[in-house]
């Protein structure tokens, strides 16, 4: 069954099990684009559950039919992950100056990535965690289009709708998103030459 | 970004047309340094295939399910009690038409239809009352004199025009003749009798 026919079987009858086969169907790829954008697991179940409540509560007013469902959930999980990221980014420019009361300034309160790194880590292999590494170093547009390319396999068309840009504007990021992983492969691979 | 490099990721990609496609294949075949562009980028996105997919916690789909299930719920006792009050709204208003159209057709006395009747009985006997109020006033209208415009004559009595005076008005007396059709009533509808002026 196509995923409109379920959304409208959910709508119209009321049915569990159309809304829960929907999920079953594409959590896992809303819950890997959250957490490849944050790389926190609690963030992530944060962000799941806010991007599904909405879609429980707004999908009788603002989903129409025409379009895809699952881009339509997109677009509130993407919202939702850049709102939390704009969200962080506040914090830090707000708290950059020393703090007399915990004798601490900007770069003491940093996150320690390494921490982070640990307490996230998935079972995955050595290349993947290192490729997994120099995605969350990618500029968080370039970050976006390469998730939503990769889990999605969205056109791109609908990539610069989602993001607000221009096709040429999401292909250039892409495009310089996929020359940055290249250059932090050919740097790490280099390092390792040079230690040997 | 030149045309070139994003034709290349379009390319990799996949994102562009047959026709296109065929173009830019020709112009691989010529490029040596288009075509290492290509691969490395091809190499990079391959890489990328390798990235896990990470399911949510059980107890997260869980209670989301739960929350769709309970709102459902909700909506679903929204909707029954929206029902039922259109129904109920729908049944008055027959009702109260039919009894309107019944009490209508039968001559059944209605409070409603009662108090409609007195108001327009009132609202007639108030009108009648005004006419005859008007008709009585007509009736005892007395004719106007304009007691600031009286020519008195008798001023022009000493002068020595007096007997070329008295002639014109013996002239003009003379002329004066009866009324053959009178008509009061235009008098009494008008309400206004006209007096002779001195201009």
């Amino acid at each position: 069954m196509k995923d409109r026919e379920l959304v409208h079987l959910y709508r119209e009858d009321d049915d569990q099990l159309a809304f829960k086969e929907l999920m079953n169907r594409h959590q896992a790829k809303v819950y890997s684009y959250i957490f490849s954008m944050v790389h926190n697991r609690e963030v992530t179940n944060d962000i799941f559950q806010e991007t599904f409540t909405k879609v429980i509560t707004k999908m009788d007013d603002t989903y129409n039919e025409q379009g895809k469902w699952i881009a339509w959930v997109m677009r509130i999980a993407h919202n939702a992950t850049i709102d939390h990221i704009r969200k962080q980014k506040r914090f830090v420019d707000v708290n950059s100056s020393y703090d007399k009361e915990s004798k601490t300034d900007f770069y003491d309160r940093l996150p320690d990535d390494d921490a982070v790194g640990q307490q996230e880590k998935l079972e995955i292999d050595e290349s993947t965690s290192e490729l997994l590494e120099h995605i969350s170093n990618l500029p968080e547009e370039q970050r976006t289009v390469v998730m939503l390319r990769h889990y999605y396999e969205m056109p791109f068309k609908e990539i610069a709708d989602l993001t607000d840009v221009s096709i040429n504007t999401a292909l250039g990021r892409m495009r310089y998103a996929l020359i940055n992983l290249r250059k932090m492969f050919d740097e790490k691979r280099e390092k390792e030459k040079s230690s040997v | 970004m030149s045309k070139m490099d994003t034709d290349c990721i379009k390319y990799v990609l996949d994102e562009m047309d047959p026709s296109e496609r065929l173009e830019f294949e020709r112009k691989l075949e010529n490029d040596s340094n288009l075509l290492i562009e290509v691969e490395s980028i091809r190499r990079i996105k391959r890489k990328l295939q390798s990235l896990p997919l990470v399911d949510p916690p059980k107890e997260l789909t869980g209670s989301i399910l739960q929350k769709a299930e309970s709102l459902t719920k909700k909506n679903w006792n929204d909707r029954f009690h929206l029902k039922v009050s259109m129904v109920a709204a729908v049944l008055a208003l027959s009702v109260s038409t039919g009894v309107l159209l019944t009490g209508e057709s039968d001559n059944i006395s209605n409070p409603l239809q009662e108090n409609q009747q007195a108001t327009i009985q009132s609202t007639f006997e108030g009108g009648q009352g005004v006419l005859e109020q008007q008709r009585q006033e007509t009736e005892r209208i007395q004719p106007w004199v304009d007691k600031n415009d009286v020519l008195y004559f008798g001023s022009q009595s000493g002068n020595s025009n007096y007997a070329n005076f008295d002639s014109a008005l013996q002239e003009s007396y003379r002329k004066l003749s009866p009324v053959q059709h009178s008509s009061p009533g235009r008098f009494i509808d008008r309400g206004l009798h006209l007096t002779g002026s001195g201009n």
